[in-house]
């Protein structure tokens, strides 16, 4: 709001400052001064009163330790403070409005660390409770259709890569269908949940895994491995457990929950940093699957009388052809691996026996 | 441009005399080259404050105080940043910004989440990309520089319209992600249709090889795009650099990164068979600790050093060559320097669990805004903003900041 020009001496709290009008590149010599909730500017040669604006409608700076200090004026003019410490000093003492809480935060390092420590405890929590609900939350938003469109999507990456056709005697495979449905009855006596049974033979050796959408894959190595259909029923326990929980889903939307935070905490600074802690934390979240899908697997062998202790068996029969086929892994990190430690895991499905 | 143009205007100049004489839309009164350097005096304490307490509250709100986060790092960015001793400042509204992030955001997650679902979900939301991006590229150089001003004078990124944004971004980004596109759409149907999925691979090697040798050709026309048309006041900025310096520089970068793979090759070679096959069959733990500072000098060689290298060189070629008659700047950048603090600055980053990085991204800048300097023949204290224009999209800038196309100001 521009006023008519008087010759008025500026008030003893104004501050000097150099004026921009928004228009032309030259500064000019201002006085600025804040009477009732305007603030009010004059030359600073004159003294002729040049604007009166409402304090409200002016973006004030914040503190910073360094930096300069710019006011921005509604209608684009700017003015610009020489000394930082005498334009804060003056704000503070002067203008109506108190500093926001953010920037007291940001300037002072008891602020900072405070913020610190209530991150790492929301980060934690979040990592630890909040992620999982999201992501079981928002995965049942997502359409079943979407789980089985990945899930086909994947089979036909695994078909392409590393697996064949199953060289399984038909009776073989027919018997295992069968017996697993029989069991799928008597584990879900409400309803069977939609499964599809696949059996590959397999380049990797001896495996058995879960595909969004319902699809199970068995490779003919295992089944030939433990060479017993009760262990087989338990594993497909196990891989159900995966299909009713979702985990595949699950997985996806928790990755890319952390995948989205952590580039937004380290933004400009490559993807070089952000894979470490991803490769960690997808892991972690699929030990955690991986001791549901136990859990799951054990209620289901408990509703078909199957003794818990064939997972057991399992277990030293993988550990068994582990050894014949390579020497041992270098280093057992168990952070970095996608499942629970074999002995945990066991002690879990003798528990469940007793 | 809108300073004087003619070759007479030329003349006149190069003899000292006032261009004013002639009828020229703008006159400008030229003075004595004078060499402004830029200074930047922001610190890695005082970012890290502000990036924690952002981190913090852009987590409890669940990323809803992005924006608002974004401009006050910015704004410290910019008010440190002085040319002059008058500092840059950021006018930009978290406000308007925050419908930004959010369409950009559905946008982005949509778009990542598209080709794991189905392959041909996947090609469209390709093409939908390809279809966008160029148009938010532009809309977020617009808004950034419209919210950008020096000496109470906004920027303007004075284009000439659509065309040229698509005709930059459309074929290298259709190059590189059509192939693997169309190989995850054949390997989907690859069991009926093994011909179709080889031609298609092959395709796909060809239209990659082609990327590369036409990729420093876009990447001169992109630069060239966004520097020809920075506009202040009543000056406004020319790309003078044929697109054979910007091969030149990618030229030099590969030679690098050959040069640095043949020495960790010869280093590799020499250290893992001492250390693996020294008698022992069984790799102990100090092999696998050996192989930390392998992994290291590897990063160094394939990823670090080679992008300081080539973020060094293109800095310095385009700012150099970035000017009008009334002014230009100047960049010497020492690509050394950029890559010993590179590697200081992922080093302290991982010993640090990532917080070093706010440092890491203070260093970089200084290092980087220090080494240019504006060199200007006009008298900046006298020039006036023709068009006052405003741009507002919000979306666009946000759109620059997650794909990775933040403007290098």
């Amino acid at each position: 709001v521009s006023v008519a020009p008087s010759h008025a001496a500026p008030p003893p709290h104004a501050i000097a400052l150099r004026y921009f009008d928004g228009r032309s590149s030259k500064a000019v010599p201002v006085t600025l001064s804040i009477s009732e909730l305007f603030a009010q500017l004059n030359n600073g040669l004159d003294g002729v009163l040049m604007h009166k604006i409402p304090v409200k409608s002016i973006r004030w700076p914040e503190r910073t330790r360094h930096g300069a200090r710019m006011v921005e004026l509604p209608d684009g003019g700017q003015l610009h403070a020489d000394d930082p410490a005498a334009y804060d000093a003056w704000a503070a003492a002067y203008l109506p409005h108190a500093e926001s809480w953010v920037v007291r935060a940001q300037q002072s390092w008891r602020g900072v660390l405070a913020a610190l420590a209530v991150m790492v405890c929301v980060m934690a929590a979040a990592y630890q409770w909040g992620l999982p609900v999201a992501a079981r939350t928002i995965a049942t938003w997502i359409p079943l259709s979407v789980d089985e469109a990945l899930g086909r999507n994947a089979l036909g990456q695994v078909d392409g890569s590393w697996m064949q056709p199953s060289q399984l005697p038909l009776e073989t495979q027919t018997r295992l269908r069968e017996s697993f449905g029989a069991a799928m009855l008597a584990a879900y006596p409400q309803g069977v949940p939609a499964y599809r049974l696949e059996f590959r033979k397999s380049k990797i050796g001896p495996n058995a895994f879960a595909l969004p959408g319902g699809t199970m894959v068995l490779t003919d190595e295992l089944v030939k491995l433990v060479n017993d259909d009760s262990v087989v029923l338990g594993v497909l326990g196990h891989e159900i457990g995966h299909v009713t929980l979702r985990h595949g889903m699950r997985q996806l939307v928790q990755l890319g929950v952390l995948q989205g935070a952590l580039s937004i905490a380290f933004g400009d600074y490559g993807s070089l940093i952000t894979t470490a802690p991803l490769l960690l934390g997808g892991a972690a979240y699929s030990r955690e699957a991986e001791r549901e899908a136990d859990a799951h697997a054990i209620r289901f062998m408990q509703a078909n009388s199957i003794s818990p202790l064939v997972m057991v068996k399992f277990f030293e029969t993988m550990r068994a052809e582990q050894k014949t086929k390579s020497k041992s892994t270098p280093l057992g990190i168990s952070i970095i691996s996608s499942h629970p430690a074999d002995e945990e895991r066991m002690e879990k499905f003798r528990q469940a026996a007793r | 441009m809108n300073v004087p143009t003619s070759a007479a205007a030329d003349v006149a100049l190069q003899q000292g005399n006032s261009p004013l004489s002639l009828p020229l839309p703008v006159p400008l009164p030229l003075a004595a080259i004078e060499t402004y350097p830029v200074q930047f005096s922001a610190t890695g304490s005082e970012y890290f404050r502000i990036w924690i307490v952002n981190l913090l509250l852009i987590f409890v709100t669940l990323g809803i105080y992005l924006p608002w986060a974004k401009v006050r790092r910015i704004k410290y960015f910019y008010s440190n940043t002085r040319i002059d001793n008058h500092a840059l400042d950021f006018h930009g509204e978290p406000k308007k910004m925050l419908r930004g992030t959010a369409i950009v955001g559905v946008f982005f997650v949509v778009y990542s989440q598209a080709a794991q679902i189905a392959p041909v979900a996947g090609l469209v939301a390709l093409v939908a990309l390809l279809a966008v991006w160029p148009m938010l590229f532009r809309a977020s150089m617009k808004f950034r520089l419209a919210n950008t001003s020096w000496r109470g004078i906004r920027f303007r990124f004075a284009d000439a319209g659509w065309a040229e944004p698509y005709m930059c971004l459309v074929p290298p980004a259709a190059l590189l992600l059509l192939p693997g596109a169309m190989l995850g759409f054949a390997d989907g149907n690859a069991k009926s249709q093994s011909a179709i999925s080889t031609a298609v691979a092959t395709g796909g090697g060809l239209s990659l090889l082609a990327l590369v040798l036409v990729l420093p050709y876009f990447f001169w026309r992109l630069k060239r795009y966004q520097h020809n048309h920075y506009a202040w006041g009543t000056l406004q900025s020319e790309y003078r650099s044929g697109a054979w310096d910007t091969y030149k520089v990618f030229g030099t970068t590969v030679l690098v990164v050959l040069g640095l793979g043949l020495l960790f090759g010869i280093a590799a070679a020499l250290l893992v068979p001492a250390l693996f096959l020294g008698g022992s069959s069984k790799p102990g733990f100090g092999a696998v600790f050996a192989l930390v500072p392998l992994l290291l000098g590897l990063l160094v060689a394939v990823s670090i050093a080679p992008r300081a290298f080539f973020t060094a060189r293109m800095q310095n070629l385009l700012w150099s060559r970035t000017g009008s008659h009334g002014f230009r700047f100047k960049s010497e950048l020492r690509a050394r320097s950029l890559m010993g603090l590179q590697f200081k600055n992922y080093l302290l980053i991982m010993l640090t669990m990532g917080f070093y990085w706010p440092f890491a991204v203070v260093a970089t800048k200084r290092m980087q805004i220090e080494a240019m300097a504006l060199k200007a023949r006009v008298d900046l204290d006298t020039l006036t903003d023709a068009a006052r224009a405003r741009e507002n999209d919000a979306a666009g800038d946000m759109a620059a900041d997650i794909f990775g196309l933040d403007v290098g100001m």
